[in-house]
């Protein structure tokens, strides 16, 4: 019992954590509080939906043909902050995404409609079996995706010289730009980057969740939980902060009521930041 | 080779460096050396493009590079490694060395000079892996240094290489940069440790309160009575 709650809460923390990452990432880059990306996630869902129901594309495969436009998105924004001096970027950029994501959530009402809508994939029913606890395909799809891409990431993170200088850039940019480092131009695409994953994210996430115009305001407080729990930046930290999250939220859903899962987000925010500001991981390790 | 003119620079209103100039001729070390604050890491950073709102000429093989941002200075071969030995914390020493070839001409050339860096300095061969953070810091001054040869640069800026060392770890350092400069690389040496600074270089400049206040040959430098005095401390 204990066991497949815990199972279940992992396979949703991966997909919080692939949502998490694109914002830690930012933040750790340009120092940019994104609360618009929530509201990537939710455009993510709805792109997912629509091209499933007009085209009959797999939600898993219509983030390929939708990246490009959130990248779009994403430099289209990052032009807007661009100009904001770096001493107030953190409280500006908090500001100016709150309303870009308030104007995009009600165009998206009335665009859509305030109605719930779910992507009913044909194996929407069926279930498997893992140490007795039984697993729905579409989650199970759903998390398997969100590891892949965070390895994915992680490797692009690493193992390349453009994910290498996005790091140094969030690290240090004076020194950056001394060995090359356009750190607008990295700014820049960090921004677009984090948006795609977003959006990614959102698409995964549309065969198992209800998808509406204010679903964002959900997931951007339970993605800000998320990377103050695993450090402001620091991408391993988003990806265990992910899971521990996905894990209390089927723990407090169990054991106390139904209501409590989402509040819980807000009851280890505010904890984390009470008590360990520098998230649990210390908040030595940014990106 | 590089040619500073008329240059006049500093933070907001405060206006650091005053009517700078001078040349850096190919091969050379020059040394500048000069007392707290007189603005020698302000004039570095003002010769790799980190001042805004720079005023005067900076010339180099030819091309006018005043009012370039910092990653084109690095394009067109100058390094400048800063001040008390910046190196990206959280990444490995690895990583740390080849942000150095980011730049993609330079990529072709990564094992190579990597070898180059080890035979200078092996002790970073042995720490690869390492989080360049959990260094000593001669050891990230080493790597600050290795990082600059990576870029196959044509000159090095070096903002006070000596700075906080036990005089073991500057004596290799030291060794270092001679080794390079016999094989041709161009040196700027920004020094508090005048002793080593004139002896390494063959020409010097003082700098006071953001002027030149003498530059000549290092060996004359060394027998000048006020140098003597105030920065040997021998009467
Ligand atoms: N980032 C900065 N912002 C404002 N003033 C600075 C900054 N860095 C240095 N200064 C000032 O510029 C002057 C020269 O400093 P600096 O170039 O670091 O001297 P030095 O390297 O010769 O010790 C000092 O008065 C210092 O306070
Ligand atoms: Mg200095």
């Amino acid at each position: 019992m204990i066991i497949s709650i815990i199972i279940n809460g992992l396979l949703i923390g991966c997909i919080y954590s692939l949502i998490a990452v694109g914002l830690t990432v930012i933040f750790g880059v340009m120092r940019i509080i994104n609360m618009f990306h929530g509201d990537a996630v939710m455009l993510g869902m709805y792109s997912a939906y629509l091209l499933h129901e007009k085209y009959g594309i797999s939600p898993y495969i219509s983030p390929i043909i939708t990246a490009p436009a959130f990248l779009v998105i994403g430099l289209a924004i990052y032009k807007i902050l661009e100009p904001i001096p770096p001493k107030q970027r953190e409280m500006s950029s908090l500001i100016i995404t709150l309303g870009i994501s308030f104007v995009t959530a009600t165009l998206a009402m009335l665009i859509w409609t305030a109605d719930y809508r779910t992507v009913n994939l044909s194996y929407s029913q069926e279930v498997f079996d893992i140490f007795g606890t039984r697993i729905g395909y579409p989650a199970f799809f759903s998390s398997a995706f969100s590891v892949i891409l965070i390895i994915a990431f992680y490797f692009f993170m690493t193992k390349t010289f453009l994910g290498m200088s996005i790091r140094a850039t969030a690290i240090d940019p004076v020194s950056a730009s001394l060995f090359g480092v356009n750190v607008k131009v990295i700014s820049m695409l960090t921004f677009g980057i984090g948006l795609v994953l977003a959006g990614v994210a959102g698409a995964i996430l549309s065969p198992i969740f209800y998808i509406y115009p204010f679903v964002g305001s959900n997931f951007v407080i339970k993605a800000f939980t998320i990377v103050v729990l695993g450090g402001m930046g620091s991408v391993t930290g988003a990806l265990i902060g992910g899971l521990l999250l996905g894990v209390s939220e089927a723990l407090a859903s169990t054991f106390l009521e139904y209501s409590m899962k989402d509040i819980i987000a807000f009851i280890i925010f505010l904890s984390v930041l009470i008590f360990k500001p520098s998230g649990i991981l210390g908040g030595k390790s940014r990106v | 080779m590089f040619e500073v003119r008329d240059l006049i620079g500093g933070y907001g209103k405060l206006e650091v460096i005053k009517n700078i100039n001078f040349d850096i001729k190919e091969g050379e070390i020059l040394s500048i050396i000069g007392p707290n604050g007189a603005g020698k890491s302000t004039l570095l950073r003002a010769l790799t493009g980190l001042l805004p709102n720079l005023k005067g000429s900076i010339r180099f093989l030819g091309e006018e590079l005043c009012g370039k941002p910092p990653h084109y200075y690095a394009s067109v071969g100058i390094a400048h490694v800063q001040e008390r030995h910046r190196v990206f914390g959280t990444m490995t020493v690895r990583e740390n060395l080849l942000m150095g070839a980011y730049i993609k001409t330079k990529r072709q050339s990564i094992e190579k000079n990597l070898e180059t860096v080890f035979e200078l300095f092996p002790r970073l061969k042995e720490r690869l892996k390492q989080q360049a953070g959990t260094l000593s810091g001669g050891e990230q001054q080493m790597l600050t240094i290795g990082q600059a040869l990576m870029m196959m640069p044509r000159l090095i800026l070096l903002d006070e290489p000596s700075l906080g060392l036990a005089p073991l770890l500057i004596n290799s350092i030291y060794d270092a940069l001679m080794k390079l400069n016999e094989q041709g690389m161009t040196i700027l040496l920004v020094e508090q440790n005048v002793k080593k600074a004139l002896q390494i270089s063959q020409r010097a400049m003082l700098i006071e309160n953001g002027e030149i206040v003498l530059q000549g040959n290092s060996q004359d430098i060394k027998n000048n009575e006020t140098i003597n005095k105030v920065y040997l401390g021998m009467a």
